[in-house]
């Protein structure tokens, strides 16, 4: 069977191959073409399309998360503002109440004062009235004690004594 | 595998042989160790793109994926040469592609036969390509599908030299297209085959200096399968490519 170098060569068989290869290749092609082939595109079809809608879906949950985001954001904001508006409202009262405080005070300060200064005042003519006297009794009783008494005398100091002290 | 009488004969891989006996009036029709190996091809290409679709799963099995990839490798390949007009022929081209895919792979397997490593199985392939391509051409552009032999744009003087080349390597295309197939199968099988003679020879040589050395030759046939497996896959895609760009040219002429 192999005398020839090459055994494509020998013709023998050529029919059988062509007969086997037609055969085989025309159930392949049918089996092919009317079920894998469609089968196979109708697979990967379906796929792409639950991938695509899967893509779509996660697509709408961004964007809907971004909403919340926006939402979120926006409420802290507000929240700040708001906080803030209540901080200077409640600082403007405070500020308010201690301008009232410290008036009232000043106020209530300077009537003590005025009632002191007044008093002060008075005591302090009371202690020079008195101090005119005490300076003439005591003058008067040296000046006695040395020289005798002397209702001249006795005038006259007092009117000096007056007017020192007026002094 | 070397037959009993004088030196291992490569070639005897190719040997056919029959095993079914079949006559059909005068003619041989016996089925033999090629047609085996063709309805093996067949029922593993059915197998595997009818049988491993478990379900409809979004994610698919592993077996289910060869065969995807390959429904997509193929209708790539279609959708780029050929275009949109392309898909009608997508189901021949694709089943061209396996056939000569697996027939080429199911060789790489040792003690196998290799359908594509005959001149005659490649050149039928080739020969119905080439009149069905040239059909179509015809039937989509009448009488007109001749200016495909007319090139444009060059000297009248030139014209019936050019139109003889043309026609002539529109001719030669089936012979290039199986020559291609076959040559490049049997060669890679013949040089395992022989290099394979060489490691069983130099191990079994009984010569402790070149019994050794036969590590070469393994190593060799080794690293040379690797190629031959990328071959086997590169001459289905050449094969198939080539048959888009026939089947472009007669559809969109050029």
């Amino acid at each position: 069977m192999s005398e020839s170098g090459m055994p494509q060569l020998n013709t023998e068989y050529f029919a059988s191959q062509i007969f086997w290869l037609v055969i085989s290749f025309i159930i392949l092609y049918i089996v092919m073409a009317k079920y894998a082939l469609p089968k196979i595109a109708n697979v990967i079809e379906t796929r792409e399309d639950i991938i695509a809608r899967d893509v779509e879906e996660a697509e709408n949950f961004k964007k809907e998360s971004e909403i919340t985001e926006q939402g979120y954001l926006q409420s802290i904001k507000e929240a700040q503002e708001k906080a803030s508006q209540y901080l200077s409202n409640s600082r403007n009262k405070l500020n308010l109440l201690i301008e009232e405080e410290n008036n009232d005070f000043e106020k209530s300060s300077r009537e003590l004062m005025q009632k002191f200064e007044t008093e002060l005042e008075k005591k302090k003519s009371a202690v020079l009235a008195d101090s005119e006297q005490i300076a003439y009794d005591v003058s008067n009783d040296i000046i006695s004690r040395v020289f005798g008494e002397n209702p001249l005398v006795k005038d006259t100091l007092k009117d000096n004594i007056k007017s020192m002290v007026k002094r | 595998m070397a037959e009993k009488s004088g030196a291992p004969d490569p070639m005897h891989q190719f040997e056919i042989v029959e095993l079914v006996e079949f006559k059909l009036f005068d003619l041989n029709l016996s089925f033999t160790n090629s047609s085996l190996f063709m309805v093996f091809s067949v029922a593993l290409i059915i197998l595997l793109t009818l049988f491993t679709f478990n379900g409809r799963g979004t994610v698919p099995t592993r077996l289910q994926s060869i065969a995807e990839l390959s429904y997509e490798f193929v209708g790539k390949m279609v959708r780029d040469n050929v275009g949109d007009e392309g898909q009608r022929y997508f189901p021949f081209i694709f089943c061209l592609f396996m056939f000569v895919l697996f027939c080429n792979m199911l060789g790489m397997i040792p003690y196998t036969f290799t359908v594509t490593s005959h001149i005659i199985v490649t050149f039928a392939l080739a020969i119905v390509i080439f009149f069905g391509v040239t059909v179509i051409g015809f039937v989509m552009h009448g009488i007109s599908f001749l200016k495909f032999f007319v090139p444009s744009g060059v000297p009248k003087a030139l014209l019936p030299l050019l139109v003889v080349i043309e026609v002539i390597s529109y001719l030669t295309r089936p012979v290039s297209l199986s020559v291609r197939l076959f040559a490049n199968m049997m060669a890679g099988h013949t040089m395992l085959k022989v290099f394979g003679f060489f490691v069983a020879g130099m191990f079994f040589s009984g010569n402790l200096f070149i019994a050794p050395l036969g590590v070469a030759p393994l190593l060799f046939i080794t690293a040379f399968t690797g190629l031959e497996i990328l071959v086997a896959f590169l001459q289905a895609y050449v094969f198939a490519i080539l048959t888009c760009i026939y089947l472009n040219d007669a559809i969109h002429m050029h």
